[in-house]
């Protein structure tokens, strides 16, 4: 098993060192790659070090129940770190530790399962974690020598949780990597397991009486506001932390039973500590169980897989007036659209950003009524705000897909589309249709539900308005991405493709005018509304109108390009 | 033939996919020191017979041997003595050719001396020894498949499976891969059980074949028999011995009717013509 260990630990040194060295990609690429890997390090590890040492700090020199309650958040956010890492950060940068390609090797499953949870530990974040988790048993152990064996051991199980909840990721990552249509759509579902955890046990704690909404929760704090002066820093932190107690409503998480375990001790409280070092680590033995099951049930095939669909071909039959190559490449757009798992990864999404917006606007709303019985110019503002915001974040999502339409829609057809002598025009044209009809469904999605929780259904029509206006203003910016930079999308932080870069830089260029003219007004002089809105159209229709020419000859241009990168070739 | 001539035994091996049957009760024995070419249509059950064979795919019914081993109790002892060149490749990217074979190696329980010793004959054999150190990620397919290959070969397997081993790979790395091959049957007595559809590879290349359509094995023996068997005469090619042992008549190559308007005979010819005209 050893051996076995150490060969795993040094193909994870193998594929984190990797990041230095693509050959891949021309010079300047590669110089761009090898400073943005040594920026991670350069300005990562001191900052994660000094986080580590300022834990440390304010660990040592608050109350222990101060402590507990600072500690208890920190560890929580790592755990939600851990927890979307897998997704994202390791698939480009590092190339993920993917078991299954060790599957027809002779490696135990027990070594499997052990080292794949223990490289863990090689990662960035591993890193950060341990610097973190040393800086809060730096800081607790500085309240007495006594408790400091206590605050080690607890701290083991914490640091094990941490990488057995990525490692849980990871392995659902693994057990679908070989269906592109099913991770497209445990990407859209990672999600979800934070935003029930947060939601989750918020409303247990709503229903229990811990605490009756957001505002009772802050009242202790504003309660004692009056008493702050005179105090020092650390004594009005402490005061928070020890009056807004976080740790009533973080403790049902495992990573609150970790800190408890390391912090209470401190306190005094060792039968607690205790008993919670016995929970934490019974979790992380627990975890570690499910880890090698899955890893067993890997290793004998099991795998998760889509059913090859058997997809009824709903063909339009449009008969529209206009040029038939449009409405044939209009229906063309429909099925791949229908059957893209990036589609329905965006579709998987929209709901989950409907829950957490209905959540923010029902909280804001309470806050604002607690609050001195509502502030009105607040409660008037609250729907637009909420419709704005509705249009925005449908926006960026859908640009992972119209910033790089032939990568990510009918990447395989390209070929066939351009060796055709279809007008290009016909082409930019369907396809934003067909994303414009996508948008403009998931805004209204999200509008009804800021609606039903504000009361005000004038939302619909203002947030879909803004929506189409913001939609034609920033597609030929998109359009433009797609034929620049028409790498293959994907969905990672530090992808060092540039076509994930330009789809922002676009967006950033492309959405401020409009934005400005429907939100400016709104708020400051509703009477200009009348003006601008009308401008915001014309600007979205004009610029659309006005680069639909240049983009459709640049697109005939660039399809050997195009061709190459889409396919990977590039 | 007595058991422990066989390296590979097979009995009433199924695997079913919900209600598909991808492998039917399949019973193969093939001796040690053999080139076994396993055919079949696209579709016909290979990929996973030979998964079920190295461990990635429990069978849903029966049982396999492979190399003394049961592949149910003592899958770890059947991959210390496999290589395997999946249909998938399973490589790692991001590490350099170099480093994939070294990985390999090391799981194998090579040292480091053997890999230093090995890897450079390996990687010249495979025409791969001037980008040893370039990442996989820049590789072609052919060269893909060509570091799958290495990997297969470094700890000297007993048996191995190949999928579509050649496929991608150009003359002239196939034709070192395949003497080298029969070298390792010959001398070592190593088994080669390898999946293809290509029936001129097979033909040239294979001491026996088992054919295989729509999950069930529908022949089995070295080539000669099968000609015998299929009373197509000594000179016939095996793609028409696979031909006419999976029933595939080719109908619609008479079909003129149904086909006339693409080859330009028959009526539907005419409609082109017509289309053309238009």
């Amino acid at each position: 098993m050893r051996a076995d260990l150490r060969t795993l630990f040094w193909l994870q040194w193998r594929l984190t060192s990797a990041m230095f060295r693509s050959r891949r990609a021309d010079s300047w690429a590669r110089l761009g790659r090898l400073l943005m890997g040594i920026l991670l390090l350069t300005l990562s590890l001191p900052f994660f070090i000094a986080i580590g040492v300022l834990l440390a700090l304010a660990a040592a020199r608050l109350s222990p129940r101060g402590a507990y309650e600072l500690l208890i958040m920190v560890n929580t956010a790592l755990l939600f770190f851990w927890l979307m890492m897998p997704a994202t950060y390791n698939s480009e940068f590092i190339e993920r530790f993917e078991m299954t390609r060790l599957f027809t090797q002779p490696i135990a499953i027990n070594s499997l399962a052990a080292g794949s949870t223990l490289v863990s530990s090689l990662s960035f974040i591993g890193l950060w974690s341990f610097l973190v988790l040393l800086g809060e048993v730096i800081g607790l152990a500085a309240h007495g020598l006594a408790s400091a064996p206590l605050v080690l051991l607890g701290a083991l199980p914490a640091f094990a949780i941490l990488m057995l909840v990525g490692r849980l990721m990871d392995d659902v990552l693994d057990l679908v990597a070989n269906d592109r249509r099913l991770r497209g759509l445990l990407l859209g579902l990672l999600s979800l397991p934070f935003l029930l955890l947060f939601l989750g046990n918020y409303y247990l704690q709503y229903a229990t009486h811990n605490f009756q909404g957001m505002a009772d929760f802050l009242r202790p704090v504003v309660g004692n506001v009056g008493s702050l002066r005179g105090l020092s820093f650390m004594q009005v932190l402490d005061l928070l932390l020890v009056n807004l107690r976080p740790s009533r409503y973080l403790i049902f998480l495992p990573a609150g039973w970790a800190t408890a375990s390391m912090a209470l001790p401190v306190a005094g409280q060792w039968g607690a500590g205790l008993a919670f070092l016995t929970l934490s680590s019974a979790a992380a033995a627990g975890l570690y169980a499910v880890h090698a099951a899955i890893v067993r049930r890997m290793m004998q095939g099991v795998a998760l897989h889509m059913s090859s669909q058997r997809v009824r071909s709903q063909s339009l039959d449009l008969r529209l007036p206009g040029p038939q190559a449009f409405w044939s490449l209009f229906e063309k757009d429909w099925a791949c659209f229908r059957r893209s798992p990036m589609t329905r990864r965006i579709l998987v999404g929209t709901p989950i950003v409907a829950i957490a917006f209905g959540f923010a606007f029902w909280q804001m709303n309470n806050v604002n009524q607690a609050v001195g019985g509502g502030l009105p110019s607040l409660r008037r503002a609250l729907p637009g705000l909420g419709a704005c915001l509705a249009g925005i974040s449908v926006s960026l999502a859908m640009c992972n897909l119209t910033a790089n339409y032939f990568g990510a829609i009918d990447r395989e057809g390209f070929g066939g589309l351009m060796l055709s002598g279809v007008d290009r025009h016909w082409i930019w044209l369907s396809g934003n249709l067909m994303s414009l009809i996508f948008t403009l469904a998931q805004t209204l999605f999200l509008l009804l539900v800021v609606a039903i929780v504000t009361r005000s259904w004038l939302t619909l029509p203002w947030g879909l308005f803004f929506a189409l206006c913001l939609f034609l203003s920033t597609i030929p910016a998109a359009n433009l991405t797609s034929v620049l930079a028409p790498h293959r999308a994907k969905f990672s932080l530090g992808n060092n493709n540039q076509g994930n870069l330009w789809l922002l830089l676009s967006w950033m260029v492309a959405a401020p005018p409009v934005c400005i003219l429907f939100i400016l007004p709104y708020f400051l002089w509703r009477p200009g509304l009348a003006i601008t809105l009308p401008l915001a159209a014309l600007y979205g229709v004009g610029l659309y109108i006005i680069t639909l020419k240049p983009l459709a000859r640049l697109l005939d241009r660039r399809t050997h390009s195009i061709y190459g990168a889409i396919n990977g070739e590039g | 033939m007595s058991d422990d001539n066989l390296t590979i035994r097979t009995e009433n091996l199924t695997r079913q996919f919900g209600k598909l049957v991808a492998v039917d009760r399949l019973n193969l024995a093939v001796p040690r020191g053999t080139i076994f070419g396993f055919l079949g249509p696209n579709g016909a059950g290979k990929s996973t017979t030979i998964n079920m064979l190295v461990g990635l795919l429990p069978p849903s019914a029966g049982t396999a041997q492979v190399a003394g081993f049961s592949i149910l109790d003592a899958a770890l002892e059947v991959k210390q003595r496999i290589g395997v060149v999946p249909e998938g490749l399973n490589l790692y990217e991001r590490l350099t050719v170099s480093e994939q074979v070294e990985l390999v190696g090391r799981l194998h329980g090579l040292s480091r001396a053997e890999l230093r010793q090995r890897l450079p004959s390996l990687l010249e054999l495979l025409d791969l020894k001037d980008s040893a150190n370039k990442m996989i990620l820049d590789y072609s397919a052919g060269m893909r498949k060509k570091t799958a290959l290495a990997c297969a070969l470094v700890h000297v397997p007993e048996v191995l499976f190949l999928d579509e081993p050649f496929e991608s790979v150009d003359p002239v790395s196939t034709r070192a891969i395949k003497n080298v091959l029969r070298d390792m049957v010959a001398q070592r007595g190593t088994t080669v059980f390898f999946s293809t559809h290509v029936m001129e590879l097979a033909e040239r290349f294979c001491d026996q074949v088992g054919i295989i359509n729509r999950g069930q094995l529908v022949a089995t023996g070295s080539i000669d028999e099968l000609r015998v068997r299929t009373g197509l005469g000594e000179e016939a090619a095996l793609e028409d011995v696979f031909l006419r042992v999976v029933k595939a008549d080719v109908a619609v190559e008479q079909d003129e009717e149904l086909l006339g308007w693409l080859t330009g005979s028959g009526a539907g010819a005419e409609r082109v013509e017509t289309n053309h005209a238009g």
